[in-house]
């Protein structure tokens, strides 16, 4: 079933068209991986699906309603979440406040449940033991797992991870794919943005890449690691 | 002190400085010098109380957009504009400047702020520990993430700046039964705008207690000043808050901190020991 489906989307920012026209869906348990090169217009996508920027023109389903005018709260209760590039925490609330955030409001849940639940999701993520830390003096890595599990609590059928793997080493690239392939054993919808190459072709079930705001190709990692037009853009040639 | 931690309450979380105390509590003062005759006092109070609230919401709803230093200047010019229409209102429609207040014994008058404020504390405190003094913190944290975790980002605002609105309304109808008379300079004073903002920065923003430590601290302070050095007062009373808020940035409260945390350790190691 489409989950999530994208048409003829176009953002402009004064006479720079960072989206143009780009068609995509994301059918139900899929992974879907989102490349381009530096501003391809992957965030600005993300930003338009969740509300954080209002479409220029162009149409966003989410479970068969439009959902392009809403505003990013109610597009969140509608089960949608999203991570953002930069970590985006509550810096100076702890850990289980960030959590409790996701499920107090995203989720409207009750102040007993929601901490059973933000619990839970501490330990799924492995930050457990942290629960207690201002979420500022978290590291890079479990920054992004805070910022995982603060956007599971909201209860999401779809979640959006952008970049989540960036600055992450060798082995934590590990951990997270795992981590993302857990969720999806939960039956959530992925769609993620990510530069590291080998990772998104490991995890993901399908390939959009853009060019320019631009569907350029799109296939499973095997069709996309092979066209010759994503190719060109990424190595130059 | 009421003006401060109801300006506390909406200002420190979210971090929007508002400097629009002066309008709330001067419509709370209005409504009681052009109602106090005619209505009974509790009644009178509760409706300043209530314009000012519906004031703040429609406010809100119009500026709470707007960031940082674009929000606290609006607030201002806002409580300006307001305290020059009722000049104006005053000297073109009823044609007098001030207006005398039926005034109360100052026993009551100290009782029903006591009141207020207990009211107040407990609602601020019970605030802060529910979902919604969660929200306010998140808002103030980091907006936009907020938002895409559900928070109706508005609604939050727009109210819990009504709630403020609404005590230093309350305080203005009861502080001005002492005065026995106001003009529109008095009621929308400034100085109800700056000094909440001020005590509570001296005090310390983040707890309760450091706003109230503050206003405290700060009224006893430019009293006794005013009393010594009636001429250096404005001057003395500027170094000693700009002193401080340069050298102690988290307030009266903050310098306490260490100690304070010295003593629960010592305390939790008393009874580990037990």
């Amino acid at each position: 079933m489409r989950l999530l489906e994208v048409k003829a989307l176009c953002k402009n920012f004064g006479g720079l068209a960072a989206v143009a026209g780009t068609d995509f869906h994301v059918d139900e348990g899929e992974i879907v991986g989102l490349i381009g090169p530096n501003g391809a217009g992957k965030t600005t996508i993300f930003n338009l699906i969740s509300g954080t920027m209002k479409p220029t023109s162009g149409e966003i389903r989410f479970k068969g309603e439009d959902i392009s005018t809403l505003k990013p709260h109610e597009i969140c209760r509608k089960n949608m979440a999203r991570t953002f590039q930069s970590a985006n925490l509550f810096p100076y609330m702890s850990v289980l406040e960030n959590v409790l955030i996701g499920a107090l409001f995203g989720a409207s849940v009750r102040m007993d449940e929601a901490r059973e639940k933000g619990r839970e999701l501490l330990s799924f993520v492995g930050l457990s033991m942290k629960e207690n830390l201002h979420a500022k003096d978290l590291s890079v890595h479990d920054q992004k797992r805070l910022e995982i599990a603060r956007a599971l609590a909201t209860e999401p059928e779809l979640l959006l991870l952008d970049e989540v793997m960036a600055g992450l080493n060798l082995s934590e690239v590990a951990e997270a794919l795992a981590l993302i392939k857990a969720i999806n054993g939960r039956g959530i919808t992925i769609l993620m943005i990510e530069h590291i190459m080998h990772a998104i072709m490991g995890v993901s079930d399908r390939i959009i890449a853009l060019h320019y705001g631009r569907k350029l190709a799109e296939g499973t990692p095997e069709d996309i690691s092979r066209n010759r037009k994503v190719i060109e853009v990424y190595l130059g040639e | 002190m009421i003006l401060t931690v109801s300006w506390s309450a909406f200002s420190a979380p979210t971090g929007y400085m508002s400097l629009a105390s002066a309008a709330f509590f001067g419509v709370g003062v209005y409504t009681m010098a052009i109602l106090g005759e005619k209505l009974p006092f509790i009644v009178v109070i509760l409706i300043g109380a209530m314009l000012s609230a519906i004031l703040a919401f429609l406010v809100g709803l119009s500026c709470l957009r707007l960031k940082g230093v674009y929000f606290s200047i609006f607030t201002f010019g806002l409580s300006e504009l307001i305290r020059h229409s009722v000049l104006f209102y005053e000297m073109e429609v009823s044609g007098t400047v001030g207006r005398l207040v039926v005034g109360m014994d100052e026993v009551s008058i100290y009782y029903t702020l006591l009141i207020v404020m207990m009211v107040l504390l407990i609602a601020v405190r019970s605030l802060g520990r529910s979902k919604y003094g969660l929200a306010l913190q998140s808002i103030g944290q980091a907006e936009q993430a907020a938002a895409c975790m559900g928070v109706n980002v508005n609604t939050v605002k727009v109210y819990t700046f009504a709630f403020s609105a609404f005590f230093m309304g309350l305080a203005g109808g009861v502080m001005v039964t002492q005065w026995t008379y106001v003009d529109s300079r008095t009621a929308f004073n400034m100085f109800y705008s700056f000094m909440p903002a001020l005590m509570a920065i001296f005090g310390g923003l983040k707890k309760i207690r450091g706003q109230v430590v503050g206003a405290i601290v700060l009224t006893l302070l430019a009293e006794s000043l005013l009393i010594k050095f009636p001429y250096l007062y404005m001057f003395l009373f500027g170094t000693l808050v700009l002193g401080a808020i340069l050298f102690f940035p988290t307030g009266i409260i903050g310098i306490l901190e260490p100690g304070e945390k010295w003593f629960e350790r010592h305390r939790k190691n008393k009874y580990a020991a037990s």
